[in-house]
């Protein structure tokens, strides 16, 4: 916008109504009223699939989550917060509250740090670099289940291939680690096989934020005689943090909301050891009927991913002024 | 970006004529590839849907849908393949005598009800569902229609069912037909138990005495304290032979904390800590047929699959075994699969008309389960029963008399469907097994998370 931008009949305010394009000549009302406030109407199909698919199961789940609702009978009643209030008081889910915890976060921790490492691998160009790059990414696009089809069989009790690669070497004895066995071992392997499965994401959004950074920048700071560790700490992760805690906190809420892996490979055994809370809600909500307690369950995490996600959205905002 | 689309310098950038620098990816490229991405899997549904899509069968072309001339059937895909074959054919023979397009769709064991949970949140579905537990017509109840005069009837055409399929009556009317149950009897390596000179194992204390033996010759024995199916009908299995129960008739008072739970506690730690291994914590529904299958296991409770799909040398050196007695006599819970008739369908007489033509052939669907699928009607109990009438099957026939319904001595409900959908009381046996709670503890937390779902 101009400076004259208020003034009515000038130039300027001929070319704030235009969007600010500098055309000179009058243009159609129609056309001024498109680059005024009718634009936002544009946003509107956006923004009510948006709310259709995104805010109604929401508002629909806290209100399930505030009812003794469950499909064994037609009545319901409100019942506050009593779903909560019952939720917390059960050690079996503050048990299941920490190991989400712990999931939830080693995986995000480990994904970021050995894609980080990973996309180093995908920086520089060499020879050999297409396939490398399409092996790196086999994990992201194999389907879940079937690779955990080869992790069930990696972590098999009886037929454990790194067992037997481990006894074969002479670094295990027989019958070798219970990977699935005890509570401990379970929760690494279940962070095993997602860390796994979500190593290629990392990277791909690393390589895509570093790439947008000016290479000068990187010169300078070589010119500088910046090392290898002050360039990546002081000039591309600064410069890049945007992008990267964008992918964050994509990573975060995935891991904290992930049900398949833990569905599939322990089912929330051994002794609830690995059970999460969104294997909990699918029991309670899904498979008992129980749609109450089993919103509760689901939504109990929502305000601590929601104050999350505005922490580092604010510190994207934050980082890209600071750039600007 | 510049006019021609082009992004900040990056790899694979060159400058242009004009000084601007282009890169090879421009947004018409974006857009185009997007646009190809999109166009594609937009037509994978469609082309899915020209091949009949997977887990489908049918008996006529097209879809079919829930009019008076069309059915449409949810179930498993069965452990034994040649049944689904044998049903599905079952299915087009009968749609093309009726004149109905009968469609036929397997999913995975235990997917069943997630299915039928969002048919429920929709109000619109499949006409004629099998579930998988005899708690799942109540958890679905005011969804399901009443079918109390096809129970009735065929009920009295087949000798009358038996106490185990006395479920999912609610307020007098039934909801659902069962079909068949599941039976756990023990199977038992019987070279591996005579060379150790034992008799075939017929109780708890058996398996302690001559499965420690057997252990230190590599053939421990195979209960499951784990998170699945198999283990928790295991765990029941203890609690039944000692006289424990978690709940009482009336199916509410909790009858967890018993001096005949601490046994049966105590029994299965002597179990696991002579004569199993640590493996058995991490089992899967399939990890006892894998562990028999492999020559290893001297012992493990599980349905005759695991039998079936053992080699035929192994095969000849196992037995079966009712489920072993403690103080009392032995007995566990099973897998019920049950049909109901949802209330949307618009088909629910054609649906009934299916059923009741299904039950007066039954035999014939018995032995194309190779005796897997144990009925519920006392006409297709009688000894000697097709199959499992001679031989070392022979125990199979009174099945009946050692398995129980969930949330046994009280009713099937919903609760009691949770525990079992939790494997809590699994989890209580592998927590105290393992030493990670002492006796008191393991009852007390069982007894906290019985009050939870009971509350």
């Amino acid at each position: 916008m101009t400076a004259d931008a208020g003034r009515i009949g000038t130039a300027g305010s001929v070319r704030a109504a235009a969007g600010g394009r500098g055309r000179q000549g009058g243009k159609p009302a129609w056309r001024r009223a498109l680059y005024g406030k009718a634009r936002y109407l544009t946003l509107a199909p956006a923004t009510l699939y948006m709310a259709a698919i995104l805010g109604v199961p929401l508002v629909l789940a806290i209100w399930y989550s505030l009812t003794d609702i469950n499909t064994s009978t037609y009545a319901v009643r409100f019942v506050g917060l009593q779903n909560f209030i019952s939720l917390v008081g059960n050690p079996a889910f503050i048990q299941a509250l920490i190991n989400t915890a712990i999931y939830g976060g080693a995986s995000t921790v480990f994904t970021a740090l050995v894609g980080t490492a990973m996309a180093f691998v995908l920086l520089p160009s060499y020879r050999g670099k297409p396939v490398i790059r399409f092996i790196m990414m086999l994990p992201w696009t194999i389907p879940i289940p079937l690779s955990l089809v080869g992790w069930q069989w990696i972590f098999q009790p009886q037929f454990s291939v790194i067992n037997w690669i481990a006894q074969q070497m002479g670094v295990m004895s027989s019958p070798g680690v219970q990977w699935l066995g005890f509570p401990d071992n379970a929760m690494a392997s279940i962070i095993m096989a997602n860390v796994w499965h979500n190593i290629p994401f990392a990277a791909i959004i690393f390589v895509a934020a570093v790439i947008g950074i000016p290479a000068e920048l990187i010169e300078a700071a070589k010119v500088d005689g910046a090392g290898w560790w002050r360039r990546l700490t002081r000039v591309m992760l600064p410069v890049a943090a945007p992008i990267l805690l964008l992918g964050l906190v994509f990573n975060m809420v995935f891991n904290f909301t992930d049900l398949t892996i833990v569905y599939l490979l322990t089912q929330g055994g051994p002794a609830g050891g690995t059970e999460i809370l969104s294997y909990d809600a699918f029991q309670v909500g899904i498979q008992d009927g129980n749609l109450g307690e089993g919103a509760a369950i689901t939504l109990f995490l929502l305000p601590f991913l929601a104050f999350i996600s505005f922490l580092f959205l604010r510190a994207i905002r934050r980082s890209r002024l600071a750039m600007s | 970006m510049d006019k021609t689309g082009s992004t900040t310098p990056g790899p694979g950038s060159r400058p242009d004529t004009r000084g601007e620098i282009r890169t090879p990816f421009s947004r018409r490229k974006f857009l185009q590839a997007a646009g190809g991405g999109l166009a594609a899997l937009g037509a994978a549904p469609a082309l899915a849907a020209c091949s009949g899509g997977p887990a489908t069968s049918a008996s006529s072309g097209g879809s079919g849908g829930s009019g008076g001339k069309n059915l449409r059937l949810l179930l498993w895909s069965h452990f034994v393949p040649a049944f689904d074959t044998y049903f599905d054919n079952y299915a087009k023979t009968w749609g093309q005598k009726n004149h109905i397009n009968v469609v036929v769709n397997h999913v995975p064991t235990q997917t069943v009800v997630t299915h039928f949970s969002s048919e429920v949140a929709a109000g619109t579905g499949h006409d004629l569902v099998q579930l998988q537990a005899d708690t799942q017509p109540i958890i679905f109840a005011p969804h399901l229609a009443d079918v109390t005069d096809l129970h009735n009837k065929i009920g009295s055409e087949n000798g009358g069912w038996i106490p185990l399929a006395q479920f999912g009556n609610v307020n007098g009317r039934w909801i659902t037909i069962p079909e068949f149950f599941i039976e756990y009897p023990g199977i038992y390596r019987k070279d591996l138990f005579d060379s150790v000179g034992a008799p075939a194992p017929a109780t708890f204390n058996d398996l302690i005495t001559y499965g420690a033996e057997l252990k230190k010759k590599g053939h421990p024995v195979g209960i499951g304290f784990s998170a699945c199916d198999d283990s928790e009908n295991a765990a029941l299995g203890f609690m039944f032979a000692y006289g424990s129960t978690f709940i009482g008739k009336d199916g509410k008072t909790i009858t967890f904390d018993s001096p005949e739970t601490r046994d049966a506690l105590n029994e299965a730690k002597k179990l696991y800590t002579s004569a199993m291994t640590s493996e058995i914590l991490s089992w899967n529904d399939s990890s006892n047929n894998t562990y028999l299958d492999s020559g290893v296991a001297s012992f493990i409770l599980n349905p005759i699959s695991a039998y079936r799909s053992a080699p035929q040398s192994l095969q000849s050196k196992c037995d079966f075994v009712p489920p072993p007695a403690g103080s009392q006599k032995g007995a566990n819970t099973v897998t019920i699969q049950t049909w109901v008739i949802p209330k949307w369908s618009k088909a629910q007489d054609t649906a009934k008309k299916f059923l009741a033509d299904y039950f007066a052939q039954y035999e014939t669907a018995f032995k194309a389960s190779t005796g897997y699928d144990m009925p519920f009607l006392n006409n297709f109990l009688k000894k000697p029963m097709p199959i499992i009438g001679t031989g070392k099957y022979q125990i199979l026939q009174d099945a009946a008399s050692w398995s129980r319904g969930t949330g046994w001595p009280g009713p099937p409900t919903r609760q009691a469907g949770l525990v079992n959908d939790k494997y809590l009381m699994a989890d209580v046996f592998a927590k105290y097994v393992t030493g990670q709670m002492n006796l008191n503890d393991a009852v007390s937390y069982g007894v906290g998370q019985l009050k939870s779902i009971y509350a």
